[in-house]
């Protein structure tokens, strides 16, 4: 036998066989068994390096991928590599390396790249009736695409297809291009002529009338555009079913060249009537619209014999269990009637539910299963109950002899079904002990305190899945390929007690290479790598990547990130990762309306990418009723080379306070402010801050009424120091239903600082959101502040003193309005506040929700008068609509310990919740 | 390996991209090997055969990971496209068998059909597969973007 093969091999590989027949697979094959990696050794260092023919990105960037760096040992093996790397990027046709010898041994590497040209135009000229739009929507190569000859030509061919398809075949592409050598950037003009198309000389619909035919927007005399044909059908298609023929087309169509004849192929012209006598327990529409039809794909058999299961089935959940159901089908000669017959029978409950043998778990099964006393009978559901309590048992650690039998008996003449559930619980297996074997790369205590599964623990099959999956995270995190399996094994014969073995077989392992980034044409490479946390030659991690492409998202600059992982030579991978940019720049204007300010209009700008280093440039001016603010901020979202996202904010303001009530002006202040602020992810749920704010502060036209102190009027400059802490668990900034959102702040202004004025503001919150149901949810909120003055400061200013009443805080009373106040009655605010709310939020109906709300709280003019038990309340409700940038609010609020002279009540209408 | 050593102005070149599959390249370093190695066992190769060889492999794996097969290697990701996007959907008949026994008899001068049928049908397999492999490189070429640059003889 040996010999026949040999003879074979030898035909085989004769020259003219191995040429004309193997030679492609042949050669692929022999050059994978071809073993790659040779290092040149060298001992010669890298005295400078210089970079040519970059243009579109930085050279820190390519040096990244080439990993090379002056004054290093010259590695051919990482040069080699590094072309290889830089090249998925995409930006190149050519990378050369050179060397030059210096006169001290050392040499020169010279990178010298060409980069690949771009199309940055296309023009279309076309002579015929094919739009534009449809031949750019055909020619695969689009404004950003890389530019080659090939690539155009393979391009043309693919239009040309395309437009054959569109009725065209005779159409001829000329295409025209002009390179601009500096930049690389391709103007490219398409000249389409489209030659005599395919036009449809006759429409003829197959077995069918005109009704039909009307409904299609094809003519003579149009192109036989095919894929528009296909469009049409379906719509038709769907028309027609919307009108009761539920198979108006068979979905076939040709197109004879020869004659221009279009023919399409229409199916049953008859209306489908769903007919259902008797039918007592659900509308006729609400059992018509869940009929599993699928027209013209079944015969009329089948669809009887599902619809009859399927009205039996929605008949036993409502414990018919005797229903009976006909049915037939009557074709008429414009109408094919599906007629069911239906005899429901009486109605059969749940009476009692016995379970026998699951002693503790008892109630536990009674509550697991869907069979409830006093409710209906469902036969349908008698298997997936016991199946469920199998489940049930199965996951408590009874795997071997666990058996549930559901014993129904039904008395006809009380139409009461009583359930006996029996449970042979068998053996329930304990964990005594864990084996860890095949682990090399780490310790069995270090596999052990990843699986954390406590001695005695009850076995389960989720317990094993999720110690796997432990197991399976651990070797993954540290880039090793690992298989993991786990089993029990019975610790002697009879045994309850089991030891759990881990069977680990380590694999190869995976480090991480390089990161190449593509795609990005403004933001610049400093913007990537500083979110990779992983470095080159660490254990590959693919957490890790997914991490810094989140971290990218959050940056805001990129619509979509595509990653890949190319195997590198040896163990390594490089990530590629392929961004898509949004627009950096935009303008968002508003206008609206609420209660505290009134009508009110404003207008944003912002760009999120400046220098390409996802530095924010951001302007807001808004003007209301009460008056106008603008601000200009800078933020840089890397501040000193750490992630410490720091702005910049010169801020103008122009407000005139007036007292709610009355609608007199209080005082007017026109305000100036810079703040500088710095803030640090300190854990992953809170934040900290650190900012500096100067503000000149003009207070004039004020009331006598308000004024406490000789800083109230006149131009202050008020310079302070303000650290603050954040503590966020919500699940949604907007509307949580889950979490804390606590804060504490400190306002430190003194003379020290160049302020005019001294004193300390510290405030705080607790606020805690808790969903009860599905749809309810109850808010509450604890906040307080207290200031003090010192030097000559004895009441702090107007502006920094602390008020009440308004949409956010007590909702019983206008703006500001809870409080001291002066003679006249105009609140001046105090320098101690306390105030808490309960808030209960209602989902009704989609976004429509309601609040019922209770506020209490009131406003000191010193911190020794503070006085808990004399608070103000108000309780109230309102009405809240979802939208994507909150919650549109109405509040009415009602005092309930309502003063002499005060109104009533107050209402609200604002944007985002109170808290 | 002297052939392959170029100066340009004094500079020289230590290695550069001789071809390239899209996004990846194949390098002079690469080539050099590959194609010392070849040699070896197929003497009268040349340079261009073992880039286009090289390329070739280069767009099967890329089709390979566009069909999201996965593999620690290249090698892996190749030989599992062309057994499940090629390979498997050949079938060959007893009558294929049997013309092409027939047609080679002279080789099998003394040889029954049954004692080398499993070994013609797999010839035939593989001829089928290397056919099949050729329309699909052929195809894969026209829809990537594929250049392999001048080589300098050696």
């Amino acid at each position: 036998m040996q010999k026949i093969k040999t003879k074979i091999y030898q035909w085989l590989l004769s020259a003219d066989h191995f040429l004309q027949i193997c030679y492609l697979l042949v050669y692929i094959l022999l050059i994978i068994s071809l073993t790659a990696g040779s290092v040149y050794a060298s001992t010669v260092k890298i005295a400078n390096i210089s970079v040519k023919g970059l243009r579109s990105i930085s050279e820190s960037e390519l040096l990244y991928m080439f990993e090379i760096k002056e004054g290093e040992v010259l590695d051919d093996k990482k040069i080699n590599n590094g072309i290889k790397t830089a090249f998925l990027k995409g930006t190149f046709d050519d990378i050369q390396v050179y060397k030059n010898a210096l006169s001290g041994g050392d040499v020169q590497i010279v990178i010298v790249v060409k980069e690949r040209p771009f199309i940055d135009k296309i023009e279309v000229d076309v002579d015929g009736e094919i739009s534009k739009s449809d031949i750019k929507g055909l020619f695969q190569m689009k404004v950003g695409s890389i530019f080659s000859k090939e690539l155009l030509e393979n391009a043309v061919e693919l239009l040309k297809e395309g437009l054959k398809g569109k009725g065209y075949p005779y159409a001829q592409v000329r295409p025209v291009y002009e390179i601009e050598p500096k930049t690389g950037k391709v103007f490219l003009k398409l000249s389409v002529f489209g030659g005599t198309p395919f036009i449809i000389r006759k429409f003829i619909l197959n077995g069918s009338d005109d009704y039909i035919k009307k409904r299609f927007n094809i003519k003579v005399g149009d192109v036989y555009n095919e894929s528009f044909v296909k469009s049409e059908i379906e719509r038709v298609l769907k028309y027609l079913k919307k009108k009761g023929f539920y198979a108006g087309l068979d979905g076939t169509y040709s197109y004879d060249v020869g004659t221009g004849t279009l023919t399409i192929n229409s199916g049953n012209r008859n209306k489908l009537k769903v007919v259902f006598n008797n039918n007592k327990a659900y509308a006729d529409s609400e059992l018509k619209d869940e009929m599993p039809f699928i027209a013209g794909q079944q015969s009329d058999d089948i669809i009887i014999e599902e619809g009859i299961l399927y009205i039996k089935s929605k008949y036993y959940q409502k414990g018919y269990i005797n229903v009976e159901v006909k049915g037939i089908v009557k074709k008429g000669s414009n109408v094919d009637e599906f007629i069911f017959d239906i005899t429901q029978g009486d109605k059969y409950v749940v009476s009692d539910i016995s379970i026998d043998g699951a002693s503790d778990d008892e109630e536990e099964v009674r509550r697991h299963i869907k069979y409830k006393k006093d409710e209906p009978y469902n036969p349908d559901i008698l298997d997936t109950e016991k199946d469920s309590v199998n489940n049930y048992f199965f996951n408590r650690g009874y795997p071997d002899a666990v058996t549930a039998v559901f014993k129904p008996t039904i008395d006809d003449s009380t139409k009461k079904v009583k359930i006996d559930i029996n449970v042979k619980k068998g053996q329930r297996y304990i964990i005594k002990l864990i084996e860890v074997k095949g682990n090399k790369s780490f310790s069995e205590k270090e596999v052990l305190q990843t699986i954390n599964i406590a001695k005695d623990t009850p076995f389960t099959e989720e317990t094993l899945l999720n110690a796997r999956h432990r197991v399976s995270y651990l070797y993954q995190h540290n880039g090793i390929m690992a298989d993991i399996s786990l089993n029990k094994k019975a610790n002697g014969s009879n045994s309850t007690s089991i030891t759990l073995v881990v069977n680990i077989v380590e694999n190869r392992k995976f480090f991480f290479g390089k990161t190449i980034v593509k795609g990005n044409k403004r933001t610049k490479w400093e913007v990537f790598k500083r979110v990779f946390k992983y470095k080159t030659g660490e254990p590959f991690n693919i957490v890790m990547v997914f991490d810094a492409i989140r971290q990218l998202y959050q940056t805001g600059l990129f619509k979509h990130i595509n990653w890949d992982i190319y195997n590198a030579e040896g163990n390594v991978k490089d990530v590629l990762l392929t961004v898509e940019e949004v627009k950096a720049g935009a303008i968002e204007y508003g206008l609206g309306y609420g209660t505290d300010d009134g009508f009110r209009g404003s207008v944003e700008g912002s760009y999120i990418n400046l220098f390409g280093r996802n530095v924010v440039l951001e302007t807001k001016g808004q003007a209301s009723e009460s008056g106008q603010k603008i601000s200009l901020s800078y933020k840089e979202p890397w501040f000193l080379g750490e992630h410490y996202p720091f702005t910049t904010t010169l801020f103008f303001e122009n407000r005139r306070e007036k007292n709610t009530e009355t609608g007199d002006t209080k005082y007017k202040i026109k305000k100036y402010s810079a703040v500088s602020m710095v803030e640090k992810q300190l854990t992953e749920n809170v934040t900290g801050y650190l900012s500096y704010d100067f503000s000149l502060v003009s207070t004039y036209d004020v009331h006598p009424d308000v004024i406490l102190s000789r800083e109230d009027t006149g131009t202050l400059a008020i310079s302070s120091i303000v650290p603050a802490f954040i503590f966020d668990t919500r699940n949604d900034p907007f509307s949580p239903t889950e979490g804390f959102y606590n804060g504490l702040n400190m306002k430190l202004a003194s003379s020290v600082l160049l302020s005019e004025t001294d004193f300390l503001k510290l405030s705080g919150h607790i606020n805690y959101y808790k969903g009860v149901t599905k749809n309810l949810t109850i808010a509450l909120s604890l906040k307080s502040g207290l200031a003090e003055g010192w030097n000559e400061t004895r009441e702090i200013p107007l502006v920094e003193r602390f008020f009440l009443g308004g949409s956010t805080t007590i909702r019983g009373y206008k703006k500001d309005n809870l409080g001291p106040k002066g003679q006249d009655n105009n609140p001046t605010g105090g320098n101690a506040f306390l105030m808490g709310n309960i808030e209960l939020r209602t989902k009704v109906y989609g976004d429509l929700g309601i609040v019922n709300f209770l506020d209490s709280g009131n406003v000191w003019q010193k911190i020794d008068e503070i006085e808990p038990t004399n608070l103000k309340y108000t309780a109230g409700m309102g009405i809240r609509y979802k939208t994507p940038f909150g919650p549109i609010r109405f509040d009415y609020g009602y005092k309930l310990n309502k003063e002499e002279g005060e109104s009533p009540d107050e209402y609200h209408i604002s944007i985002g919740q109170a808290f | 390996m002297v052939l392959f050593i170029v100066e340009v102005n004094g500079d020289e070149l230590i290695n550069k991209v001789v071809a390239f599959v899209d996004n990846e390249a194949i390098t002079l370093a690469d080539l050099k090997e590959k194609y010392e190695k070849t040699l070896k066992v197929v003497p009268d190769t040349t340079l261009r055969q073992v880039a286009e060889t090289m390329v070739n492999r280069l767009l099967l794996k890329q089709e390979g990971v566009r069909l999201k097969i996965v593999g620690d290697s290249d090698d892996e990701i190749i030989n599992k496209y062309i057994d499940m996007s090629i390979r498997a959907d050949i079938v060959v008949n007893y009558e294929e068998v049997e013309a092409f026994f027939n047609k080679n008899r002279a080789n099998f001068a003394d040889i029954e059909l049954d004692s080398v049928r499993e070994d013609i049908e797999k010839l035939l397999i593989e001829e089928e597969v290397n056919k099949r492999l050729q329309a699909k490189v052929e195809e894969l070429k026209k829809r990537t973007y594929v250049e392999i640059h001048k080589l300098d003889a050696p």
